[in-house]
């Protein structure tokens, strides 16, 4: 009988710590997860992320919440994480998050690298007769790789969205009138190559047009550009707590009005959390809706 | 034992700078060495420096080729950035990193800004692509330059530029190193040369020691034994002496100072002679310079004593003679006192140049005038003299001489009156010659005039030419006559030398005389100037038309004032006269002549004090021109007259056409002229020259010429009419007057 009793007390515990999850004795994990920017730098992420993690920490300890990183290395293993329910928010691009499972939802806006929206650019050689995006075709044309979303997946859902067919430069037949891509790795390389006649056009977005060198940048011309679209993206879990959620959006969107908050958010290239406003929820179904032309 | 001082000397100089020059040579041969051995020390650590760098090059280039060969194949230059960025940069001493395509154009040097993409990259001459490198030194350090290939296929260039910071902290290290060896040389050398400079003072003090008992002793007494002698003792000698040169010289020094004595006893008797010598010559001199002045004095005082008298005596005969009231029976006489009055003035004049000249108060005072005109008129002068003893006379110049210039015309006048005078005196038959020339072309204003005056006379000895400039010398046949001072050829030669010339004589007894002589004179300054009035012309009054000229007559001699106001009142000016220069000051306030005459030695105000005061008068209209008249030709030079504010000057005895003619220059009076004149002074007839009668109209002329062989004189005066009062006209009248056709033929065939 002992036992029973002992079950039975076991029982009542869990059930009236699963009442109660706030509470400071009974942690709470909130598991944020990005992607590892850097393959060849495992390291990078938790450079970038850390400071915020511990700031988290120590205005959620209170609240009995225990921040922790999750980093994935690719999109991929992000996609798994967030499948197996390893994850409670994702902090990526907005083409990266319309690839995660349906059980996550835009939650917050994360102003990184100082731009709350960005759009493509579209540039070729200064002496090229490119001059719209229909010149195009049968032309190379440089992205930077396949998990990007300004330099690659916007433009390139933005091309077959007005009717161009894009295909790898390196198919071996590939139809005349076809977009041929190439991938350069980053977005200096693009500009380069388009400079140096390795692809005929490139794009990226207008940040990365910006910091362009100055002795690469006299040597191109832009000629077309997509709409706006937010740039860096926070969802969380849909079954999340609300209270945890609340507790937890609060104290992120607070972070930039005390200088030990924003010196842990400008590590990782963040300025401030806002929450999402009606026109940035247009703006994310416009490019999920433009994204879906990325479907086979 | 003797040894020779110099000998001595050169050893011990000898020994010290043997020693010195040694020292010089260590210290400099160490030098040397240490700065070898710093040179070699860096070579040697710059040679290892290449050799570790070439090492580290090595592996470096093996490590990274391989890793840059697909991204700069494929112009990934963002993860060539990337590289060069996180990994190259981070190798030590690596200052640039330069990476270019196969082209050896620039992808990138790793700069954000990238500012010379696309640039040529200075790269070896023929890019391997084996696996060699270059590793060349450069400013900074090394440049390791490498191709990018594998197997045959380039990629590209890489340029790393190394800097070799810890080559220059080695090369600092060893240098510091090689300082403080080289210190610790050069403070161990530092005490050896003290060691040394010490047993050099030793050597010295030991030198000095022995030089002063053998040189420095004797020498000192020789500097006694000098000084004693510069003080005057001349009779020291210096006893005993080394044996040796010194003692050479000591004896020598005696001997000296004994040949000293005995030429200064010498001397000194000799210096005594001349100064006694000097004592007599010196009181002579002043005896003959007292005597000089005394006769200066003498000179002076009689030139004023016998000049005032003089003027009343030719003044008055000037009056006199034309006055046409006078009886016909007085002008023999009176033409007799002139000419006696004349001659004495002559005299006097003679005496006073020659005193002048003696004296060295002659000056020059050049003035502007027609050569031409001045020989014509003696030409005329002595032409007639000439005539009258029946002699030829001929005056020839060439046709370059000018006929304005500038000298002192009457001091030429004067020569030429002289040798002429003389010729026309010695000469009894045949003629006399003038002649005149330039003696240089004219070069700028400068001249130099010829003249040569030639006669037929009666000639000079050898013997007597020496002495024919000697004052009072006359020759025996000169002194038969009796006439003239014996000065004249004195005069003559001192005013040529003053002038800048010299007398030339050549003569024959019996055959005539040549005299010659050059003067410097100047091309004339001014135009012409207007003629002054003629000499021997009449003036009878003033012309028409004129003011009435106010004179002021200032003498305190009342003949001389009596004979003015006699000469200048008739004519119609308006005079006045003062005894002292304090009423001519008075009347020059008060009455404001035209012209003052101021006698210049005068009581209480002289006439030099009068002048400065009348002169000091405010704004006196008009101004007075104040003429100077002075009987003493010593005490006042012209241009001290001039200084002083007198306008002219004028010695007495004066005539009156010199008195007329300061008026006609100075005020512009205008005069009537006598158109027959009563009586005429014979020994001072008017020149006439043809030349001046080749002026007059031809037609006039002939008809002049063909009248006087008729002898009608009526008629020739009455042709003369129609000349009017033109001074060549009264000249003519007054030959007509004395019947002297024969010379007026003459003249007139001449001009012709």
């Amino acid at each position: 009988m002992q036992w029973v009793f002992n079950l039975a007390v076991s029982i009542g515990l869990f059930a009236l710590v699963g009442s109660a999850p706030l509470r400071a004795d009974d942690p709470t994990p909130f598991r944020l997860a990005v992607i590892n920017e850097r393959a060849q730098h495992p390291s990078y992420t938790f450079e970038l992320y850390q400071p915020l993690i511990q700031e988290l920490k120590a205005r959620l300890a209170p609240a009995g919440i225990v921040p922790s990183l999750v980093a994935a290395a690719d999109p991929t293993a992000l996609t798994k994480l967030t499948r197996e329910g390893a994850a409670d928010a994702v902090m990526e691009s907005l083409f990266i998050q319309s690839r995660l499972t349906p059980s996550f939802e835009p939650w917050l806006v994360p102003v990184r690298k100082g731009e709350r929206a960005v759009h493509s650019v579209f540039f070729t050689a200064p002496h090229s007769d490119i001059r719209t995006l229909e010149d195009l075709q049968g032309r190379t044309l440089a992205f930077e790789s396949p998990r990007s979303t300004s330099a690659y997946a916007i433009p390139k859902a933005y091309l077959k969205a007005r009717g161009l067919r894009l295909v790898s430069a390196d198919s071996e037949h590939p139809p005349p009138d076809a977009v041929r891509y190439r991938f350069a790795g980053d977005e200096r390389t693009q500009g380069y190559w388009v400079a140096l006649g390795q692809a005929e056009a490139g794009v990226f977005n207008n940040d990365d047009w910006a910091k362009l060198s100055s002795g690469v940048r006299l040597r191109l011309r832009a000629f077309a550009r997509t709409p706006p679209m937010i740039r860096w993206l926070l969802t969380v879990r849909t079954d999340l707590d609300p209270a945890l959620r609340e507790t937890i959006a609060q104290t992120l969107m607070e972070l930039h009005q005390d200088p030990e908050g924003l010196a842990a958010m400008q590590k990782g290239l963040i300025s401030r959390f806002d929450p999402l406003t009606p026109a940035d929820r247009a703006s994310i179904a416009q490019s999920r809706t433009l994204l879906r032309h990325l479907d086979p | 034992m003797r040894l020779a001082l110099k000998y001595t000397l050169l050893l011990g100089l000898g020994n010290v700078t043997l020693l010195v020059l040694v020292m010089l040579m260590t210290h400099f041969s160490l030098h040397q060495e240490v700065s070898g051995l710093r040179e070699r020390f860096d070579a040697a650590a710059r040679a290892d420096h290449q050799r570790l760098a070439e090492t580290h090059a090595r592996s470096a280039v093996a490590l990274i080729r391989h890793r840059l060969f697909d991204p700069l194949f494929d112009k990934r230059v963002g993860e060539l950035e990337r590289i060069i960025r996180h990994d190259l940069a981070a190798w030590p001493g690596v200052r640039r990193v330069l990476i270019a395509d196969a082209e050896g154009l620039l992808l990138t040097d790793g700069s954000l800004s990238n500012q010379d993409f696309l640039t040529p990259l200075a790269l070896p001459a023929k890019p391997s692509t084996d696996q060699d490198f270059q590793l060349t030194p450069a400013d900074y350090g090394f440049r390791l330059s490498f191709p990018v290939a594998v197997e045959n296929t380039l990629a590209g260039h890489v340029v790393i530029e190394l800097e070799d910071g810890e080559l220059h902290q080695r090369l600092q290290r060893q240098r510091t190193l090689v300082e403080e060896s080289f210190n610790e040389l050069h403070a161990t050398m530092h005490r050896t040369g003290l060691l040394s400079t010490l047993l050099i003072a030793l050597i010295g003090a030991l030198f000095s020691y022995r030089l002063s008992k053998t040189l420095s002793h004797p020498l000192r007494a020789l500097m006694r034994s000098a000084e004693r002698m510069t003080n005057g003792d001349l009779t020291h000698r210096i006893a005993g002496g080394p044996n040796n040169d010194l003692g050479d010289l000591t004896a020598a020094f005696n001997r000296m100072a004994e040949s000293l004595q005995r030429n200064t006893l010498l001397l000194q008797n000799e210096i005594a002679e001349r100064r006694r010598t000097e004592e007599q010559l010196r009181y002579s001199r002043d005896c003959a310079e007292s005597a000089n002045q005394a006769k200066s004095a003498f000179l002076a005082h009689m030139s004023h004593e016998l000049r005032t008298p003089l003027t009343a005596i030719l003044g008055f005969g000037q009056l006199m003679d034309g006055d046409p009231h006078l009886h016909p029976s007085l002008r023999k006489p009176l033409a007799t006192i002139q000419r006696s009055g004349e001659h004495l003035l002559a005299v006097i004049n003679d005496v006073l140049d020659a005193a002048k000249t003696e004296a060295g108060k002659t000056e020059l005072h050049p003035e502007d005038f027609d050569l031409h005109q001045l020989l014509e008129g003696l030409s005329e002068m002595l032409g007639f003299r000439a005539g009258e003893k029946g002699l030829r006379f001929h005056l020839t110049w060439k046709d370059d001489l000018p006929r304005q210039v500038r000298a002192d015309v009457r001091k030429l006048r004067q020569i030429l009156l002289n040798l002429l005078g003389n010729a026309v005196k010695y000469t009894e038959q045949g003629g006399i010659y003038l002649r005149a020339e330039t003696e240089t072309p004219p070069q700028a204003h400068a001249l130099r005039l010829y003249f040569e005056v030639e006669d037929t006379g009666i000639g000079i000895t050898a013997e007597q030419l020496p002495h024919l400039f000697e004052p009072f010398y006359q020759t025996p046949e000169c002194s038969l006559r009796r006439d003239g001072t014996g000065l004249g050829l004195t005069i003559s030669r001192q005013y040529v030398q003053l002038m800048g010339g010299e007398i030339q004589v050549r003569s024959r007894p019996r055959q005539g005389s040549r005299f010659s002589f050059s003067i410097d004179a100047a091309a004339a300054t001014r135009p012409p100037a207007t003629p002054e009035i003629e000499p021997g012309v009449q003036v009878t009054g003033l012309a028409e038309g004129q003011p009435r000229y106010r004179l002021l007559i200032t003498d305190d001699d009342a003949l001389s004032r009596q004979l003015l106001v006699e000469m200048l009142r008739p004519l119609g000016f308006e005079v006045r006269e003062c005894a002292n220069g304090r009423e001519a000051v008075q009347a020059a306030r008060d009455w404001r002549p035209h012209l003052i005459w101021m006698d210049l030695q005068m009581p209480e105000l002289d006439g030099r004090q009068a002048t400065a005061a009348i002169r000091a008068l405010p704004n006196p209209t008009p101004r007075p021109v104040i003429a100077a008249l002075s009987a003493c030709v010593f005490a006042n030079k012209r241009d001290d007259l001039l200084h002083a504010g007198f306008d002219e000057w004028l010695h007495k005895p004066y005539c009156r056409n010199e008195i007329f003619a300061v008026l006609t220059r100075r005020l512009g009076v205008r005069y009537r002229y006598a158109a027959h004149r009563p009586a005429q002074n014979t020994t001072s007839p008017y020149p006439l020259s043809s030349a001046g009668l080749s002026r007059l109209p031809p037609a006039w002329r002939k008809a002049f010429a063909d009248a006087i062989p008729d002898l009608d004189r009526e008629r020739l005066l009455q042709m003369l009419d129609e000349l009017k009062d033109a001074p060549i006209a009264s000249a003519l009248r007054q030959r007509v007057e004395i019947y002297a056709y024969d010379e007026l033929l003459r003249l007139f065939e001449a001009a012709e």
